[in-house]
């Protein structure tokens, strides 16, 4: 003769708490990581080099970005494009002066060459590949201007990749 | 009667209505998940602007530094990115494409190449044959003219610094004053 069988009264609630703090912590986390330190980074399509150190992102440090067509972005914001038929962007005073007031924020050193104090931190310049060197070549040029004088420049390259060798 | 209805209202459980909070959360992780930009690995290349002149253009002094000039020989025709055999399309290719037929001549003083393994080569020479006056490689100066794209320049760039130049700069111009 069969046991009988005796019905068990089980409680199958789940317990949420574990997978709510699970989510919180991740939405903590994704809030706290979010693109930090690359706000200031356009997305562009960097060239490949083999010698191209790490780049570190640091806080507050001056970048520059000039995409494909030869317009500059400085934190995120269209600031200079030489064939907009708006003429505030097309007049490069905006990006001038942003570099002259990153230039007299930079430490500053007594240079021999130039004898007097120039600026001594570098400005992290991200182009384009295959902008031509001019737009690069332009600000270049702003960056030696007599009130800016940054002369110590990093071209942005995409690391440890191989092409056209 | 009213103080035993009170007393019973207050011990009865109230439960917790967890699924709208749930509901959030999940829309949050989801936005989250989907907005997230892993950090890009850069690199970056360190090069030097000319600290003795003024603004403008500035020629490089022929004995003083290893001079690299760039030029676009034929300018080749742009095709799609990792296909060489598909023209750019700017629509449907976005701003990613590459150049099929592109020379480009490098000159190193009197000698001109198309090849980079050979600039390669002449670079190295210079930096290890004729040092400057600390010991170190003179300054590399490069030149790019009309029509060189950066990446090319940064190609340039990068064997210099591969070959042990350490004071690169830029020389010519787009505009003065």
């Amino acid at each position: 003769m069969p046991a009988p069988r005796r019905s068990i009264d089980l409680d199958l609630g789940i317990n949420m708490t574990p997978m709510i703090d699970c989510c919180f912590q991740l939405i903590i986390f994704f809030i706290v990581t979010i693109d930090m330190g690359q706000k200031e980074l356009e997305s562009l399509e960097l060239p490949p080099a083999r010698a191209a150190v790490p780049d570190e992102p640091a806080t507050k440090r001056p970048i520059l970005n000039v995409d494909h067509e030869g317009r500059v972005f400085i934190r995120r914001r269209l600031t200079y494009d030489p064939t907009s038929a708006d003429p505030r962007l097309r007049d490069p005073r905006e990006v001038q002066e942003q570099l002259a007031r990153w230039a007299r924020a930079m430490p500053r050193r007594y240079d021999e060459v130039a004898r007097r104090e120039i600026p001594d931190e570098p400005l992290l310049v991200r182009a384009d590949r295959n902008v031509p060197f001019a737009h690069v070549q332009r600000v270049l040029e702003w960056c030696a201007r007599e009130g800016v004088r940054i002369w110590k420049v990093e071209l942005a390259a995409a690391e440890g990749r191989e092409e056209g060798r | 009667m009213t103080a035993a209805i009170n007393r019973e209202v207050s011990e009865r459980e109230v439960p917790l209505q967890t699924t709208p909070m749930i509901d959030v959360t999940f829309q949050l992780l989801v936005f989250f998940l989907c907005t997230l930009r892993f950090q890009t690995l850069e690199g970056k290349l360190s090069a030097h602007l000319p600290r003795d002149v003024g603004s403008g253009a500035v020629a490089a002094g022929p004995l003083e530094k290893v001079g690299v000039r760039i030029e676009v020989v034929e300018e080749g025709r742009k095709v799609a990115e990792g296909s060489p055999g598909r023209p750019y399309d700017p629509s449907r290719d976005g701003r990613a494409y590459d150049f099929v037929g592109r020379v480009l001549r490098y000159s190193l003083g009197p000698r001109a190449t198309e090849d980079l393994g050979t600039l390669r080569s002449w670079l190295a020479e210079q930096a290890r044959v004729t040092p400057g006056e600390d010991g170190r490689p003179r300054p590399c100066a490069i030149d790019a003219r009309p029509g060189v794209r950066y990446g090319e320049v940064v190609r340039v760039l990068d064997l210099a610094s591969e070959v042990g130049f350490q004071e690169i700069a830029f020389v010519g111009g787009v505009e003065r004053g």
